[in-house]
C-alpha cells in the first residue's frame, strides 16, 4: 500500500462524528468502511459507524473508558459480511483536545489488531482517533496489517459541504503567493484544499477544457483525465488548449498539455478511453471530485454510479441548444448537477436517456442492425455547441466546487443549478432520492465501491 | 498476565490430542494447548479443554448440531472451532477465537489517560 490513504466521509456522518467528539465523556465505535487502492492511493469509503451501545461501557469518563466486548464485536461480523474494513474509533471530548494517540490508546490497538484482522477476514486493523476544534473535525488514524503500519492521512468529507481534513501531524505548507488574489477571496484553507485534490474530468471537449482551465488556474494541482477521442477541426472553435496544429491528436492530452502549461509541476493521469471500460471507471476511484462533461448517455450512466458506490462527488454538466422552425437559435439550456450523498443520482432525476444509453453500448454492426428492425433509439448527429454557452456552464460547475468548499451560499445548498441563459436566467432545485434506487442512503450502497462486479453493474470490457 | 504470557511464549498450537468416547472419561487435567474429543469424527459430541486464560477451568462445546447451540470443529490439528467462544463466569469472563491452532482474545476496551498532549 503505497500513496496517501484517504477515508472518505459522507456528510451526515461528518456531522455525526463532529457531535460525538463535542460530548462531555468518550465516545467509541467501530467506523465500516469499503477499501480500493486505485493509482498510487488507497481510499475508505465510510458506510457508517457502529456506536458501541450505551450499556456496553462499563465506564466511561472524560479521559478514558472500558467497553465490553459486547459493544464493538457485532460490527466485526457486519464487517466480514459486507467485506468492510473495521476501523476501532473513539473520541478525545473536549474543544481543542488533541486527536494525537495516547500510550494507552497503542495499547488498546495492540490488543484489537488481530481480533479485528480475524474477525472481518480483511486483513487490516483499523484505528482512528477524533477531537473537535471550533466545530472543526481533526484526527489521527492508521491502517495496520500485522506486518506494517500506514497513517490515514486525509479524511473528505462530502455532502451538502465538501471539507478536507488532514492527519494531525500534516504540516500545511503556505499557499504559493500566485495565489495572492484567490487566498483574499476565500482564504487560505480553500486554497491548500484546491491544490491537494485530485479532480477527475471526464469529456476533454467544450465544457471539459474550460473546467479544466479554471482549475488549473485555482491551484488545482492532479488532474485524471478521461476522453477516448482525437481532436477535431471543428472542436477547435471550443476546446480550451486546442490549436488548428493540434487536429488529430488525442483530447487528454491537448487538455494534459494545457494544464502543464498553466502549472508545469501538475500531475495528470492522461486516459485515453470510454468511461464504459471498466479499467477506466476504476481509475477515477483515485479522485476526490469528479466532472461530467461528456454528452455520452452510457458514460454518464456510469458517472452516477461511481458517486454513490464510491462517495466521489460528481458534477455533471449538460448544454442544450434548440432551434425554432426558422432555424435560428432560441433555447440555450446549460445544467449543472452535482451528485452527492444524500442527493438524487442522474437516474432518479431523468437526467439520463436510457434508451440512448444502450444503444450507444452496441457496436456499430448491432447498431445499425437494431436501428433497421426498430428496436434500438436512434443516435442524434452532431449537436450544436458554441463556446461561450459550454464556457459558461463550465464556469457556473466550479463556481459549485468553489461554493461546496467555502459555503458563501445560501441553504439548503442546491443540487441543480438550470442556466436558462436565451431568458438570462438561473434556478436552482434540490431532489431527494428515489426510494430504494442505489442512491437513496438507505439501500446500502453508498460506499460499496470495493464490492464485485465494480458498481454492481455488467461490464462488457 | 497469563494471558499476556501465552501470546509472548513460542509454544505448540491448539489441537486434539485424543479422543474418548464418553464424557465421563474426559481426564481431570488436560495438556496445554490440547483438547479431547468426545464421540467419533462421523459423530462428535464434545470438545472438552482447560480455557486458555489458564485459571484452571474446563471449557466443554457441545459439538452435536442436533441439540443447539453447537459449535464446530474443521480444523483438528490445528484447530479450529466456530463461532467464538464466550465463557461469562462471575468475575471472569473468557471471550476467545480459537483459528489455525492460535487463540485470538476479545478483550474488554479499558483505556485511561494519565495525561493528554494538547
Amino acid at each position: 500500500m503505497t500513496g496517501p490513504v484517504t477515508l472518505v466521509i459522507p456528510g451526515d456522518l461528518h456531522a455525526e462524528l463532529l457531535n460525538a467528539a463535542g460530548q462531555e465523556l468518550e465516545t467509541a465505535g467501530v467506523l465500516l468502511a469499503g477499501l480500493v487502492t486505485p493509482g498510487d492511493g488507497t481510499r475508505l469509503m465510510a458506510t457508517g459507524i457502529r456506536w458501541c451501545p450505551p450499556a456496553s461501557y462499563a465506564e466511561r469518563h472524560q479521559d478514558g473508558l472500558r467497553i465490553t466486548s459486547d459493544g464493538y464485536v457485532p460490527a466485526l461480523a457486519e464487517a466480514e459480511a459486507d467485506g468492510l474494513t473495521a476501523l476501532w474509533l473513539h473520541t478525545h471530548p473536549g474543544d481543542g483536545a488533541s486527536p494525537r494517540p495516547s500510550r494507552h490508546d497503542k495499547i488498546v490497538d495492540d490488543q484489537l489488531g488481530d481480533l479485528f484482522r480475524l474477525r472481518t477476514g480483511n486483513g487490516w486493523y483499523g484505528s482512528v482517533v477524533i477531537a473537535a476544534h471550533g466545530g472543526r473535525l481533526r484526527f489521527t488514524g492508521h491502517l495496520d496489517s500485522g506486518t506494517g503500519t500506514v497513517s490515514v492521512t486525509r479524511l473528505w468529507s462530502v455532502g451538502d459541504r465538501f471539507q478536507l481534513v488532514h492527519h494531525e501531524d500534516h504540516a500545511p505548507a503556505e499557499p504559493d503567493s500566485a495565489f495572492d488574489r484567490n487566498v483574499r477571496a476565500f482564504g487560505g484553507p480553500v486554497q491548500a484544499t484546491l491544490s491537494d485534490l485530485t479532480v477527475g474530468i471526464v469529456g476533454c471537449g467544450g465544457t471539459g477544457s474550460a473546467v479544466a482551465e479554471q482549475l488549473a488556474r485555482l491551484g488545482v494541482r492532479r488532474f485524471i483525465l478521461t476522453d477516448p477521442d482525437m481532436l477535431s477541426a471543428s472542436n477547435v472553435t471550443r476546446v480550451y488548449g486546442s490549436t488548428p496544429a493540434r487536429v488529430g491528436a488525442r483530447k487528454v492530452d491537448v487538455l494534459g498539455d494545457l494544464i502543464a502549461s498553466i502549472a508545469p509541476g501538475a500531475h495528470t493521469v492522461r486516459d485515453a478511453s470510454m468511461l464504459t471500460v471498466q479499467a477506466a471507471a476504476r481509475r477515477l476511484a483515485g479522485a476526490d471530485v469528479l466532472f461530467g462533461c461528456t454528452d455520452d448517455n452510457a458514460g454518464r450512466m456510469v458517472l452516477s454510479r461511481l458517486a454513490s458506490y464510491l462517495l466521489v462527488p460528481v458534477i455533471d454538466c449538460g448544454v442544450l441548444l434548440s432551434s425554432g422552425p426558422s432555424g435560428l437559435l432560441e433555447g440555450i439550456n446549460g445544467r449543472v448537477t452535482i451528485l452527492a450523498p444524500g442527493s438524487a443520482c442522474l437516474i432518479c432525476r431523468g437526467r439520463i436517456d436510457q434508451a440512448r444509453a444502450a444503444t450507444e453500448l452496441l457496436t456499430p454492426e448491432e447498431r445499425t442492425r437494431r436501428l433497421d428492425e426498430g428496436y434500438a433509439a436512434a443516435l442524434p448527429g452532431a449537436e450544436p455547441a458554441v463556446v461561450t454557452f459550454t464556457t459558461a456552464v463550465a464556469a457556473a460547475a466550479v463556481t459549485e466546487l468553489l461554493e461546496r468548499l467555502t459555503g458563501f451560499g445560501p441553504e439548503p445548498v442546491p443540487s441543480e443549478l438550470i442556466l436558462r441563459l436565451h431568458d438570462r436566467e438561473v434556478s436552482v432545485n434540490r431532489q431527494a432520492p428515489g426510494a430504494g434506487h442505489y442512491c437513496d442512503p438507505a439501500a446500502g450502497k453508498l460506499g460499496l465501491g470495493h464490492a464485485e462486479p465494480f458498481l454492481e453493474q455488467m461490464w462488457s470490457a | 498476565m497469563r494471558r499476556l504470557l501465552g501470546r509472548l511464549l513460542p509454544g505448540r498450537r491448539w489441537h486434539i490430542a485424543s479422543g474418548v468416547q464418553a464424557a465421563d472419561q474426559i481426564p481431570a487435567r488436560i495438556p496445554a494447548r490440547s483438547a479431547v474429543m468426545v464421540g467419533t469424527p462421523a459423530d462428535p459430541r464434545w470438545l472438552a479443554f482447560d480455557c486458555p486464560c489458564r485459571t484452571g477451568h474446563q471449557i466443554m462445546l457441545n459439538l452435536d448440531r442436533r441439540r443447539p447451540p453447537y459449535w464446530t470443529v474443521t480444523s483438528t490439528r490445528r484447530l479450529t472451532v466456530r463461532p467464538s467462544i464466550d465463557s461469562d463466569r462471575p468475575g471472569c469472563r473468557c471471550h476467545y477465537y480459537i483459528r489455525e491452532g492460535k487463540v485470538t482474545w476479545v478483550p474488554d476496551i479499558r483505556r485511561r489517560e494519565d495525561g493528554r498532549e494538547s
